[in-house]
Parts: C-alpha cells; structure tokens; sequence
C-alpha cells in the first residue's frame, strides 16, 4: 500500500505532532518528520499544511532575522492547536487500536 | 551561495509566484517567504551540485511545487484563466482611488487648518464631483478594487486583521464604529459653526452630515458608500482637531468670538468713576486696580471719538453739545455729602489697607523707573504713582 495515501490523511496530526514541543520554520518540521521516519513526505506539502494550520488558527508565526540568507518563519503551536492535537491524537490513538485489533489476528 | 545560485532561485522563485498569482497578495507573500528559506536551504545542501537541474529533481518543477503546495493549503483550484487577464481597470479608476485618499486628507487639513473658505470650499466641491462620479456610475468601484495599490492595501487591512494584537484592536474598534457614526454626522453638523465664518456651507453640511450617517452601514455592503464615508472622517476629525485647537489652546482666526479665554476678563466698570476722601474732598489722578494688582483700565475719549486704555481716574468727560462744539472737560461734576458714622469698623484700618494696594503698581506698571525690590519706593505711599502715559 502506497504510504503517500495514508499521510495525506494525517499530515496535519503529524506536523501539529511535531510542533508541540519546539516551535519550527519550514524546513526544521521537513527534516523533523523525515528523521521521525515519514520519508515520503513531499516537501511542497509540508509547506502547504503549515500554511492551511496557520490560517486554520491552529499556528501562530513569528519571523526570526538570519545571519547568511532569507529570515527564517518559525510557526508555533498555540492554544487551539494544541486542543486540536489532543483532539485528533486520540481519534487517531482509538483509529490505530481499532486497525490493530482487526489486523492482529491477520499478521 | 554564488551570484550564480541566487539568481536560479529567484528564478524559481518567480515561477511559483506566477502559479500561484491568483491567491491574495499577502498569502502569497507568506508562502513566499516559507518558500525561499526552503529552496536557499536545499541550495545551500547542494552546494558545489546546484544548478537549476538540480533544484527541479530535487523539489520538481515550481509550478508542480506549487500545485502540491496548493493542495496540502488547501487553496481553491487556480482560475480556468490562469493567463493573467489583461488589466480591467482604466485610467479614471485609478484617479478615482487617489483622489479619495487626496480628498480624505485634504478635508482633514482643511477643517483642522485656518486656511480659510476657498480651499475648504473647493475641498468639498472636489469630494462632491467624485461621490456623484462614482454614484453616477461613471467610476467602477469593482474596478477600483482590482487596482493594484487598492489590493494591496486590501491585503495590508486583511493582514492586519490576522494579526494578534492589531487584530484584536480591529475587532473592539469596530464595536465603536455605530457610535463614530452618529459622532460624525454630529461632527460634519458642527463643523461650519467651529469654522465660524462659513456659514454659506451650512446646507451643503447637513446634507453631508445625513448621508455620512447613512454611509455608516451601508458602506459595509455598497462600497460606493466610503466615498462619502472616508471625506466625512475627514471632516471629521478635522473638526475635532479644530475644536482641540479652540479649547486647549485658545487660538483662534477669530478670536473675539472663540479665542477670548487667554485674554485676561476686564471687570465691566461704569463709565466713569468718581473718588472723594472722607472730608468729601474729590480726588483727582487715581489710579485703580483690582484685587490682583491688575489695572482697572477703561476706554477714555477725546473729540476726535479716539479712544485710550488707563487706569487713571476721574475721565475727562466729552461734552458734544456744548455751544462751541465738543470740548473734553475735566473736573469733577458733582460734590457730595460723606456721611460722619464710618461704616467700617475701624478707621484707622483703612489706610493701612491702601499702602500695600499703591504698591502694586511699581509692580506691573512697565512704565514705572524705580526697581520693584526698593523698599523705599514702596513706603511713600503718598506719591502717586507715575502715570502709564507710553500710550498716547
């Protein structure tokens, strides 16, 4: 199964995921979320889901000034983002248990 | 990052500018800036392999970028048109745009100034041609809003709104804007009465002030109507700013109606004033003040009907009507009786009370020579003071 499906569903969910604890400018929540083992995320859709979570309300972003090139926009979690977090971690938690239970007796 | 490199990103990132040139200018912007960090970042990674090849392997095509950027934003699909259309707004819009600016401000600077009526006359007439312009149809305010410093400023209100606090400031703001409306009406009605003079403008200002309280809501919905609201601000304010000028500072082009609060009040005397020690002696050459030291100058005649500022008692009277024609005589016309019980409780209080008043004129008279800290000025106190004769 083509992984690139299921992201798209939880982009969102990860990304918020991945900005709970440090604030980051684009490139930081691409590289956040390939280490954490999505290497199929594109970039452009990175960038895009910041930008649907930053007008959603969910982010706020502030501009930080950089020695050698652009200034960088760091995008923060702030409080209806992180209700949003909880919101969707646990419909994702009880989705995930449900697959599990219905996959554990397949695998 | 080479010269070399820089320009392959602009490049790039000029292309995904134009794919995605239907969104609004600000969030553009934004994705822009997102943008240009992300491609600098993949350039810098390439380092010595960066060539605009490079780039496109690694994020593929700038449209393609942007059509998945699109999609993960959730932006709407780019217009069928995506050709940029050529631009629907015509010379007259664009006059149209400024010259409601121009007209906001300059009704500002005309009711708020004291420049007088052909200007605030003129200001008002130009306000005038451009709403009915714009009623008249002649001018699109759809095609205004396609102008690109109107989208612009669009976006910087819309940014603005975004914005925490300003946002915020923008929302409690507009809870006020009822009443700013009505204030305004109220303000453009004063405004002829604050400027004084101009009451040729009066019927033009109430139906002003009537469609400025009309355009309050209104504007909301038919944007036609800010070419009434945004002048009237400006008259407006322009009013208050004059008010405050009146008020706190007392200035005024005209001030024996609006500027008299700095000009010492003068208590009204009769017009003339006789004086008579206690044995009903009349005294002449008096000089009056108040319980300030001020004085108590009044207007005094002579034949010509010209007039002079003193505080020296009795006048001479002019006599109109005498057989040689008008004569200015002095003297004093009457004698009196000066009652023997003494109203006051002590008699020898009385000038004891007077010396310090005879001092007070070595004090403010500017015509005085002797120093005001000479004590020994001050005790001969039977000395008239020096008349303030520099006004002749």
């Amino acid at each position: 199964m083509d992984t690139s499906q299921l992201l798209k569903g939880v982009l969102d969910l990860a990304v918020l995921a991945v900005l709970r604890k440090d604030d980051g400018y684009g490139y930081d929540v691409l590289r956040r979320l390939r280490s954490a083992g999505l290497d199929e995320v594109g970039d452009a859709s990175v960038y895009g889901t910041l930008r649907r979570l930053y007008n959603a309300g969910l982010l706020t972003s502030y501009v930080v000034p950089s020695e050698e090139g652009p200034h960088r926009k760091y995008y923060s979690l702030n409080e209806p983002g992180r209700e949003r977090l909880a919101e969707s971690g646990k419909t994702w938690q009880v989705f995930a248990k449900t697959m599990d239970q219905m996959l554990g007796e397949v695998a | 990052m080479s010269t070399h490199t820089r320009t392959e990103v602009q490049a790039y990132l000029e292309r995904m500018r134009a794919a995605l040139s239907d969104l609004p200018a600000a969030e553009v912007a934004d994705v822009l800036d997102d943008a240009e960090t992300h491609v600098v970042e993949i350039a810098d990674e390439l380092g010595e392999e960066f060539s605009s090849d490079a780039l496109v392997r690694r994020l593929g095509s700038p449209e393609a970028y942007a059509q998945e950027l699109r999609a993960a934003a959730g932006y709407p699909a780019p217009a069928a048109a995506s050709t940029p259309a050529a631009p629907r707004y015509r010379l007259i819009d664009r006059l149209a745009f400024w010259g409601l600016a121009l007209g906001t401000v300059a009704t500002v600077v005309v009711a708020g100034g004291r420049d007088g009526f052909v200007p605030l006359f003129f200001t008002l007439l130009g306000v005038a041609a451009l709403a009915a312009a714009v009623f008249g149809g002649l001018v699109s305010v759809a095609r205004i809003a396609e102008l690109p410093e109107a989208r612009s400023l669009f976006d910087a209100l819309e940014r603005a709104r975004r914005d925490d606090g300003l946002g915020k400031l923008l929302t409690y703001l507009k809870t006020l804007q009822p009443g700013w409306w009505v204030a305004r009406s109220l303000l453009v009605l004063m405004s002829p009465f604050l400027i004084g003079r101009y009451h040729e403008l009066v019927l033009f200002l109430v139906v002003l002030a009537v469609l400025s309280f009309l355009a309050g809501s209104r504007s909301q919905r038919d944007r036609r109507w800010l070419f009434i609201g945004l002048p009237a601000n400006g008259l407006a304010v322009g009013t208050v700013l004059l008010g405050l000028g009146v008020v706190v500072l007392g200035v005024s082009s005209n001030p024996s109606s609006y500027g008299v609060s700095h000009v010492p009040q003068q208590p009204s005397l009769p017009e003339n004033v006789y004086v008579f020690d206690a044995e009903g002696n009349a005294l002449t050459g008096v000089y009056l003040y108040d319980q300030d030291g001020r004085p108590l100058d009044s207007a005094h005649y002579d034949c010509a009907g010209y007039s002079d500022q003193d505080n020296r008692y009795p006048k001479p009277r002019v006599d109109y009507g005498g057989p040689q024609g008008c004569r200015v005589l002095d003297g004093v016309p009457f004698a009196v009786a000066i009652p023997t019980e003494r109203p006051y409780r002590s008699s020898s209080s009385a000038p004891t009370t007077t010396v310090p008043t005879t001092s007070v004129p070595t004090t403010t008279l500017p015509t005085t020579t002797a120093p005001q800290s000479e004590p020994s000025a001050l005790s001969s106190a039977s000395t008239p003071p020096s008349a303030p004769v520099t006004t002749g």
